[in-house]
């Protein structure tokens, strides 16, 4: 397995270079001058020129992506364009709250989206399964942004049983909502493999066999069918991160949480490319290992499962 | 009623060669209510679309001056309110259609088409092409789509077009890869070793052979793919990097009302709903789709 783990980390290598290419190259693309966005339209020339001078903004492009690299690796991004304030420092505070949020949201979604899947899997094509499918199919199609719109409407303005919309005093209170809204969409996809794959088990012969022994019902689906579902969850999990990232963005967005995603976004919709290049490499590498983590898991949770 | 079909999007040299894999389909929702029931949705939205000059009551984009150009809850003039500057919510709903509509299925399009192209490319002839194809795959489905989407969308500059090349390049690389799965399962398989012997040649054996055999999971792919689409316009828009205004689109909408929640709900409610209907009835349809064309995809 080692080797295996190995294996894939030297082949996430070429598409994490890839990956900071064409980032490097989009950003280079992005219209506007930042040395003259800066100093402010009103700068001379010679003054635009210098502090792109002194930015390496001047530098053939592969010296500068080199650099560019050399200092993320290094862990050493600078300041943002927009506040002055370093990078670095930004993303490690920001870094807790948002880790917070994706692990009160993917414990919600895990326990929310197992149970759905197994309570439709049970009563199969009856009116329940019929129910509970159609509201994740929602779950799924529903915007983020605005799903965490309403949400607000409904649980801040109207029922007023959180204080207000950011984080508050850090408190988990202020988490519950945005991780809820967070979790939906993911709660939703783990409930509709949950329930596919739970059918699959529940065919299975060994389950036949649990069964006619005389076990009670109650053993035979938690005890021998539910623990046979564990690799799909770890699967979709895995699947579905990318949108789950994507989510995170949009979330602390609408609810004004002060995390990564927030920062990430403000930062793309600024411009702000200090910030956007770091951001987007950081956040496809974490993604990469993310799916390699799971990959991985899968050997540690079905001991079947062979690498080679 | 054969014209719903085409509502979830084949590209024109598909009707042709897969006339088997439409009809399967068409039977299928037929039979199912709650497909059917979406697969209207979806027609009659394409009709509100083509004909919402005549449908909307109001000018979307000029405000009611009765409003004294201030947002009024739903009233019998105004069936779902005005926007804050007294412009008509269900007419500008109605435009806005077409800018959800055309993105979805016009961008998936594009997607489709470069998918379709090099994922068989990649397939077929593998050797360099396919390494080449496989890396800038890899590439592309390491970025989180929405982060893609939103990097593509500033570096080319917010707007309609970007909007399509942008959810179109990030739509791509998903169906390039179920197209190069499809067609190396494909290449080796009886009948397309047969039709070689026969004395096919390459570009026969793709077109007339093996595209047939990657059409179910198509439109599969594809239905699922116009409902993402819509939501990702839809973002772009809400984030105010899509279609710009006075062109009235659903994101745009949810976002200029994101700050009268309390005051005019109905600014960001209406379209919203408008854009989990369409897409929850394509969801529903792909879904349907995949259970009736293509057992493997069973359940994902």
């Amino acid at each position: 397995m080692i080797v295996y783990v190995i294996k894939r980390l030297l082949q996430a290598i070429p598409v994490i270079v890839g990956v900071s290419v064409l980032t490097f190259v989009l950003m280079i693309l992005v219209p506007g001058d930042p040395a003259q966005k800066l100093l402010g339209q009103r700068a001379s020339p010679e003054a635009v020129d210098e502090l792109r001078t002194r930015l390496g903004l001047n530098d053939p492009p592969v010296q500068q992506y080199l650099r560019i690299m050399g200092n993320i690796v290094r862990g050493d991004l600078g300041r943002s364009m927009v506040t002055r304030e370093s990078v670095i420092n930004e993303m490690r505070n920001r870094f807790p709250v948002t880790l917070k949020l994706a692990v009160l949201a993917m414990t919600f979604s895990t326990i929310i989206g197992v149970a759905v899947g197994i309570v439709a899997a049970l009563n199969q094509n009856r009116f329940l399964d019929r129910a509970l499918m159609f509201i994740t199919l929602t779950g799924i199609s529903v915007p983020v942004f605005w799903y965490a719109l309403i949400a607000i409407l409904l649980v801040v303005f109207q029922w007023r049983w959180v204080p207000q919309t950011g984080i508050g005093d850090g408190s988990l209170q202020y988490y519950l909502l945005p991780a809820f809204v967070l979790g939906t969409r993911a709660a939703a996809f783990i409930a509709r493999i949950t329930r596919s794959n739970m059918l699959e088990v529940i065919r299975q012969d060994y389950i036949r066999t649990a069964h006619a022994k005389g076990l009670p019902e109650r053993v035979v689906t938690y005890k021998h069918a539910a623990r046979n579902i564990l690799i799909p969850v770890v699967t979709v999990i895995g699947l579905d991160l990318a949108s789950f990232i994507d989510g995170a963005f949009l979330t602390e967005f609408v609810f004004n949480i002060p995390g990564l995603g927030r920062y990430g976004l403000t930062s793309l919709l600024n411009r702000d490319l200090p910030v956007m290049i770091p951001l987007v490499i950081y956040t496809a590498t974490l993604y990469i290992i993310a799916n390699l983590v799971v990959d991985v898991l899968y050997g540690v949770i079905d001991p079947r499962i062979r690498y080679d | 009623m054969a014209d719903v079909a085409p509502a979830a999007g084949p590209p024109a040299t598909a009707e042709a060669t897969s006339i088997s894999a439409w009809g399967i389909a068409w039977r299928r929702i037929r039979r199912d209510p709650g497909a059917l029931i979406a697969a209207s949705v979806i027609v009659l939205l394409i009709l509100v679309a083509l004909f919402a000059p005549q449908l909307a009551p109001w000018d979307p984009a000029r405000p009611d001056r009765a409003t004294n150009f201030r947002a009024t809850a739903p009233s019998a003039e105004h069936l779902l309110g005005t926007d804050r500057a007294g412009r008509d919510v269900l007419s500008r709903l109605i435009f806005g259609a077409r800018v959800s509509l055309a993105v979805g299925f016009g961008s998936q399009l594009l997607s489709l088409v470069f998918g379709v192209a090099f994922g068989m490319m990649a397939g077929y002839f593998g050797g360099w092409i396919d390494t080449v194809v496989s890396r800038v795959i890899e590439i592309l489905q390491a970025f989180p789509s929405l982060l893609l989407l939103i990097v593509l969308s500033v570096t080319i500059g917010p707007g309609l077009v970007t909007a399509y090349i942008a959810l179109g390049i990030v739509g791509w690389s998903g169906v390039a890869r179920l197209v190069r799965g499809e067609t190396l399962k494909l290449k080796n398989s009886d009948y397309v070793e047969g039709a070689r012997a026969l004395g096919s040649r390459n570009p026969r054996l793709l077109f007339k052979h093996i595209f047939p055999g990657v059409m179910p999971s198509l439109i599969v792919i594809y239905s699922i793919g116009v409902g993402g689409a819509i939501i990702g316009e839809a973002t772009l828009s809400f984030l105010g990097l899509g279609v710009q205004p006075p062109t009235p689109s659903w994101g745009q909408m949810i976002a200029d009302g994101q700050n009268y929640l309390t005051s005019a709900w109905w600014m960001s409610v209406f379209p919203g709903i408008a854009i989990a209907l369409v897409v929850l009835s394509f969801n529903f349809i792909g879904d349907v789709l995949r259970d009736a064309l293509d057992p493997r995809m069973r359940g994902q």
